[in-house]
């Protein structure tokens, strides 16, 4: 029954959304990655919260709560933060985008330096940091379906099948069809949420909210405040504030470039910011339903922690919600696979392969095959060996983050340099992906700042302490990121489109 | 084809300065924040405040976006 059911609603949702978003449009690269840079606030509203809302609600978020207390309401701060940066710098990056054709982030960094070397670094690092986040996104579906259905399966039967949709519905209709199931998704995972915390006191034993809330007090009084339950460091106030102050470097992955780039116009990516985190208030429900949780299940190890909420859900409700949430799961797993498909396809295209031979980066062949060869990877990288969730999204937060300031430092400042810029994410990645290093970096911090704050001071020292040493870019490059830099416009207008060669259709 | 008019300085947008006010209040406030404990009987107070500050958060967008509005910097980058 659940199980008829989750089928039933991903595949009509997949099927659906990606028909639908191939209807009526000629696919060429520009629509099949940055969806012909035509998404109204609607469209490019769901897009954003395919993005936000991933497998990391139904299992970090409650994760958190559901071990610590406390120090799992973080995540009300993530959105927000990100909404009141996003403000400033989302639509700066659309505009270069607008001007020079840009579809990817690679894009993006080889005209604002005048370096393809620049972008095919930044593509790189990008799709390492992409897969890396697929694999989360693909691991998490294994455990969602796993836990939910309980049948003896091994986890990689659900990886492989769901990446396999995934690809079926990008190979359709790219960023479009992302954004269309997004739409069913998020009306879903709404609807199953609420479902399950309407019945949550029930499922718990107690009569009301507040009877769960004041259960939880009384069990485990350490719940209400920092560092939480068995506290330790690793999740204290300063844990907290530095880990919430890097949320915003989040804006930094590849994939928010195409998000990006793939709205109509600013005031459609302005409004955004105010709706985005007013859907966040959904993290309310989830922590509620992790209190819930708490007082019917036992201590779980972290590891198990991450189930918590759909161990809960499959013991305590009936066959039709557990299919309700499962086929939102489904959903809530593959929409931002499929993006971040998109964005690593789009990445390799253009800025590895295009920077070689360029017609490749226009091409719907190398597209269609780049989304195969990055399906695969992801599920292969994805079964390899399971970490907890939270832990990946922790360091992968902190090494994204390091190219934060290369960024910023581009829409802002015109003397920052391709090599100063790449010298200090090296030296930021390094401290982020190396134990020793970051350990050395972290030792003049109070204990519980998450490494990437100290990583990313180092980077910007390194940024400063380079710049006078490089050749700084020319001045249209650097009207990319800075349109009003120079008095006025040159003849040479710098655009990623390609002239030459024509490529037929089909 | 140089023949657009000196600009003016553009306007200073000091309402941006309320997108700080997430930052003050979801990471500056915690540590005090943090000190209070349960409220109204069972509710964690830092719950309290972040659920807030997402309120908050948003209004502090809302206001900046409807200033932008009325001054046509809707499109300013």
């Amino acid at each position: 029954m659940a199980l008829a059911i989750a089928l039933v609603i991903t595949l009509g949702a997949a099927l659906g959304g990606g028909l639908l978003a191939a209807r009526g449009v000629r696919m060429n690269v520009a629509e099949w990655s940055v969806g012909g840079r035509r998404f109204g606030t609607v469209l490019f509203w769901f897009l954003l919260v395919g993005e936000t809302f991933t497998t990391f609600a139904l299992l970090g978020a409650s994760q958190g709560v559901f071990s610590g207390g406390a120090p799992g309401f973080y995540v009300l701060g993530t959105v927000v933060l990100f909404a009141a940066v996003g403000y400033w710098i989302t639509p700066r990056i659309w505009e270069a985008g607008k001007r020079h054709n840009l579809l990817t982030m690679g894009d993006y960094f080889t005209l604002r330096f005048a370096s393809p070397w620049l972008g095919r670094i930044m593509a790189l690092f990008g799709i390492v940091a992409l897969l890396l986040y697929t694999r989360v996104q693909l691991t998490g579906l294994g455990l969602i379906l796993g836990s939910l259905f309980g049948f003896d399966v091994s986890p990689t039967i659900y990886m492989i099948s769901g990446a396999m949709l995934v690809a079926v519905f990008v190979l359709v209709g790219g960023i479009r069809s992302a954004a269309f199931v997004a739409v069913v998704k998020d009306v879903l995972l709404v609807i199953a949420l609420l479902v399950v915390a309407l019945g949550g006191a029930q499922a718990a034993g107690v009569g009301s909210v507040v009877e769960v809330f004041a259960g939880v007090a009384a069990k485990y009084p350490a719940a209400a405040t920092l560092p939480g339950i068995g506290g330790s460091t690793s999740t204290n106030l300063w844990w907290w504030m530095s880990f919430l102050a890097l949320t915003p470097a989040t804006f930094a992955m590849p994939h928010q470039f195409q998000v990006a780039f793939s709205a109509k116009d600013v005031p459609t990516i302005r409004r955004n910011q105010i709706i985005q985190p007013l859907y966040s208030l959904f993290y309310v429900a989830i922590i509620y339903i992790a209190y819930a949780a708490m007082l019917v299940l036992p201590r779980l190890s972290n590891q198990d922690a991450n189930q918590s909420l759909l161990i809960f859900v499959h013991q305590h409700f009936p066959p039709a919600v557990i299919g309700l949430l499962a086929g939102a799961g489904i959903l809530v797993a593959t929409v931002p696979t499929a993006v971040l498909i998109v964005a690593a396809t789009g990445l390799f295209a253009r800025n590895v392969l295009g920077g070689a031979v360029r017609h490749w980066g226009e091409s719907m062949l190398v597209v269609r095959l780049g989304v195969v060869v990055f399906t695969v990877l992801a599920v292969l990288l994805s079964i390899s060996r399971s970490e907890q969730l939270v832990t990946i999204m922790t360091s992968m937060y902190s090494a994204i983050g390091q190219l934060a300031p290369a960024v910023v430092l581009s829409l802002t400042w015109r003397r920052v340099t391709a090599a100063a810029m790449t010298a200090g994410i090296v030296a930021g990645g390094l401290i982020v992906a190396v134990p020793v290093l970051g350990h050395l970096a972290l030792a003049p911090f109070p204990l519980g700042t998450v490494v990437g704050i100290p990583a990313l001071v180092i980077n910007l020292f390194v940024v400063l302490a380079v710049v006078p040493f490089s050749k700084p870019p020319a001045a249209e490059a650097v009207r990319v990121g800075m349109p009003d830099a120079a008095p006025s416009r040159t003849t040479a207008d710098l655009d990623m489109s390609v002239r030459a060669p024509v490529i037929p259709p089909g | 084809m140089d023949s657009t008019p000196p600009r003016r300085p553009p306007r200073r947008r000091w309402h941006w300065l309320l997108l700080v006010v997430p930052f003050v209040w979801c990471i500056a406030a915690t540590p005090l924040v943090n000190r209070v404990g349960l409220v109204f009987g069972a509710w964690p107070f830092l719950l309290v405040w972040a659920t807030a500050g997402v309120v908050v958060g948003t209004g502090c967008l809302a206001a900046v976006y409807l200033i932008d509005r009325r001054n046509g910097d809707l499109d300013r980058t």
